[in-house]
């Protein structure tokens, strides 16, 4: 084990990884000899040359295509689209190619991945700030997974990097300096559809994906303080979904929380919510509870982000609100 | 004005019925005896008459409505009589003339009863419900969303007295179908019923009891939906599993009701000293001598058509009028094959050749507790006289102009006693 911050954790996975297999080869804008805007990449141009680790030109649309290409040819690439915002420009890539070639024709793989960074909270403005999360789990035969820990963000990077389908990751920009343990195993890997209890309760099951775990965790200590005993799963996965964790949760505390900082209506909030009708309607001695961003875009000023973004408070307010 | 009411169309077999058909439109008019309406039991379909000649004036129950016995499903109006809608209406003059075919439909509306609210329950506080026996329309939401949730559920469970740890519904206790009905505060009341009956039998005597008596409904072995006794049959066998069955059921102690075959059982329970009984209460109870209508038992038993069925039926009744064409079918819907096999082997066990083979006599001068024996002075089945061999302590009571069935012809009077007898337990 090894403490670094969440960004030298996937730094470390993308090495590892280039150094085993050397059909892996990053690209993207600014990841060269900036290192990316996050400086998840950084150093490694110096260390695997210009072929390996590619700057581009500012087209998303055109580097999403040349994932999808370069992954049929038989390399593995690692695209970094900056921001998570500017997803629907890849989203023909994801949506009319990625994941329907395997479909059409015969002996197709695409093992890539496409990095990206979403999320508010850092007030970067409207058009910098969303997690755009259902746009991709929405797609089937597209992997999207969201790690919340520096451990959790190399352990899943290195089974992407590794997976043979197209792999959605989903970063947080508030999350890049969060410290911890991180196994130095060079095949520490975690399986996709893996969901990890963060805090055990007896009371409500709140399931929240990235950023929104912590704020989770945070909700589960005010609620505790009030003597209800908050479950927190980190569903990591978003798809495929361990439901198997989200039942036996609810099997336990008949209450549900779903958090999201994706918008409400056609969210990501709402499928899990749909999920949990679906597989476990009769634990539920509640309605299934909602903590979204609204439906409006994220403000530029500080205190207008802060009113509007999903946070502890409203995690807990809704937790209460269940156990009414 | 006249209602048509599920009573005497075979309300002994019902909690409640659903209208299945209308045979009749308001404005219709009506002979008694037509078929009006079509409701569904627990057990069969029945078809009620016109209680009256006139006009069917309103359907008060519509298709597909559960409503309780003892409901004005519709109302039949004298021909001639004016509708209650003319009677309230402005005058001709005034009112726009409205087409006939629609006429009927505000009126339908104005006098529907509103429907209930739907329950809301969480999916949780519904299935455990379900598998505890819960009525959940009996509870209280605690949440101010006013949806009844697990908790609700689980404090009700908490507060039921240990015997009720029976389920409300019904359960296989032994081999031996109970079903607990009304309150579940108290020592309950154990009612067994006579031959070729079941628990439905006791309907309007228990809606007679009212809702906090805490009623135990043993269907006995052979009959209802209880398996028949394993090994030779005898007063003393069905009481042993009678016994077994309420002893499985947790009950220890009971307020004791039997009805003719059930009387005589109730007697060998008590002998049995398996039970703490606190008082008993016979309905014109087989045992307490040797004459019997064996014509009674024969026909009855071997009856597979309602012509059949009709006369032994009559038999039981001072009134005839009880035993109309929808009671007829509901009694025949009952008696399956497998019912009748049982039972005539155990005629001819206990009852060989039309004669009373067993003797209580003695077993009911043991009884210490409190007792009542109700008899019917019109009684066709068991002589009344027989009430004459109990012993010095029973109380005894002939109601005049009732037949074998008391609880179902008089259920207010012996409700009555029936209280008066477990209030003198103490």
């Amino acid at each position: 084990m090894a403490m670094m911050r969440y960004a030298e954790a996937l730094n470390q996975a993308l090495r590892e990884e280039m150094q085993r297999d050397s059909n892996v080869f990053l690209f993207g804008e600014d990841i060269g000899r900036y290192g990316g805007v996050f400086k998840v990449t950084r150093g490694l141009m110096d260390e695997f040359g210009e072929s390996r680790v590619r700057d581009t030109p500012i087209s998303e649309q055109t580097l999403a295509a040349m994932a999808v290409t370069a992954s049929m040819t038989g390399t593995r690439p690692v695209l970094e689209i900056m921001y998570a915002d500017f997803m629907p420009l890849v989203l023909d890539a994801l949506i009319n190619q990625a994941s329907i070639y395997e479909y059409l024709w015969q002996n197709v793989t695409m093992p890539f991945v496409l990095r990206t960074q979403g999320g508010g909270g850092a007030g970067a403005g409207a058009q910098h700030s969303k997690s755009l999360d259902s746009l991709v789990a929405h797609i089937p035969g597209i992997k999207v997974v969201a790690p919340v820990t520096p451990a959790d963000a190399k352990g899943l990077l290195k089974s992407a990097i590794r997976d043979s389908q197209p792999v959605v990751f989903l970063e947080h920009k508030l999350l890049y300096n969060l410290r911890d343990e991180v196994p130095e195993d060079p095949d520490f890997t975690i399986p996709f559809g893996t969901a990890k209890t963060v805090r055990e309760g007896s009371d409500v099951s709140i399931f929240a994906t990235s950023r929104m775990v912590l704020e989770s965790q945070k909700a589960a200590e005010l609620l505790a303080a009030e003597g209800i005993f908050a479950e927190v799963i980190d569903l990591r996965s978003l798809r495929p979904l361990d439901i198997d964790a989200i039942t036996a949760s609810i099997a336990r505390t008949h209450h549900a929380v779903v958090v999201n900082e994706g918008w409400r209506f056609c969210g990501y909030a709402a499928e899990l919510s749909a999920t949990i009708m679906d597989y476990a309607f009769d634990d539920l001695d509640a309605p299934v509870m909602r903590v979204t961003l609204p439906d409006m875009p994220i403000p530029y000023s500080e205190p207008l982000e802060l009113a509007v973004l999903p946070n502890a408070t409203r995690i807990a307010d809704a937790a209460r609100a269940a156990l009414k | 004005m006249t209602d048509i009411t599920v009573v005497g169309a075979g309300g002994e077999y019902m909690e409640s019925v659903v209208v299945v058909a209308w045979h009749k439109q308001p404005g219709e008019a009506v002979a008694a005896g037509d078929l009006v309406v079509t409701v569904e039991t627990a057990k069969a379909a029945t078809d009620i008459e016109a209680p009256a000649s006139g006009v069917l004036d309103q359907i008060r129950a519509k298709i597909g409505e559960e409503v309780a016995v003892g409901s004005v499903l519709g109302v039949i109006r004298e021909a001639g009589a004016p509708t209650p809608a003319e009677t309230i209406a402005p005058s001709a003059a005034v009112r726009p003339p409205v087409p006939a075919s629609v006429a009927p439909e505000p009126l339908l509306k104005a006098t529907a009863p509103a429907t209930k609210d739907r329950l809301k329950a969480s999916p949780l506080a519904r299935r455990v419900a379900v598998s505890e026996g819960v009525d959940l329309s009996v509870l209280t939401a605690s949440s101010p969303s006013g949806r009844i949730k697990l908790r609700d559920v689980e404090a009700f469970v908490r507060r039921r007295p240990s015997h009720a740890a029976l389920p409300a519904a019904t359960a296989a206790a032994g081999e031996l179908s109970l079903t607990r009905r009304g309150g579940r505060h108290g020592t309950p009341f154990v009612f067994l019923h006579g031959f070729g009956a079941d628990s439905f039998s006791w309907q309007p005597l228990i809606a007679a009891l009212g809702p906090d008596v805490a009623a135990v409904l043993v269907d006995l072995p052979g009959h209802g939906r209880s398996s028949a006794v394993a090994g030779p049959v005898s007063v003393e066998a069905l009481a042993a599993a009678v016994a077994a069955a309420l002893a499985t059921a947790g009950i220890e102690e009971c307020h004791l009701v039997g009805h003719s075959l059930g009387g005589a059982v109730a007697i060998a329970l008590a002998e049995t000293g398996r039970l703490a009984l606190r008082s008993l209460t016979l309905i014109a109870p087989a045992g307490l001598g040797p004459e019997i209508d064996g014509d009674f038992l024969a026909g009855y038993g071997r009856a597979r058509r309602a012509e059949s069925l009709r006369p032994w039926l009559l038999r039981l009744f001072a009134d005839a009028a009880i035993v109309t064409p929808g009671y007829v079918a509901a009694a025949l819907a009952a008696r399956t094959d497998a019912l009748r096999a049982t039972q005539a082997d155990l005629v001819e066990a206990v009852f060989p050749d039309g004669t009373q083979a067993t003797e209580l006599r003695p077993a009911l001068r043991r009884v210490a507790a409190p007792q009542k024996i109700i008899w019917g002075e019109r009684d066709r089945i068991i002589p009344m006289r027989h009430a004459l061999n109990a012993g010095a302590e029973a109380a005894l009571h002939f109601l005049p102009e009732i037949g074998h069935m008391p609880h179902v012809e008089a259920p207010a009077v012996v409700a009555r006693l029936v209280l008066q007898n477990a209030r003198s337990a103490g």
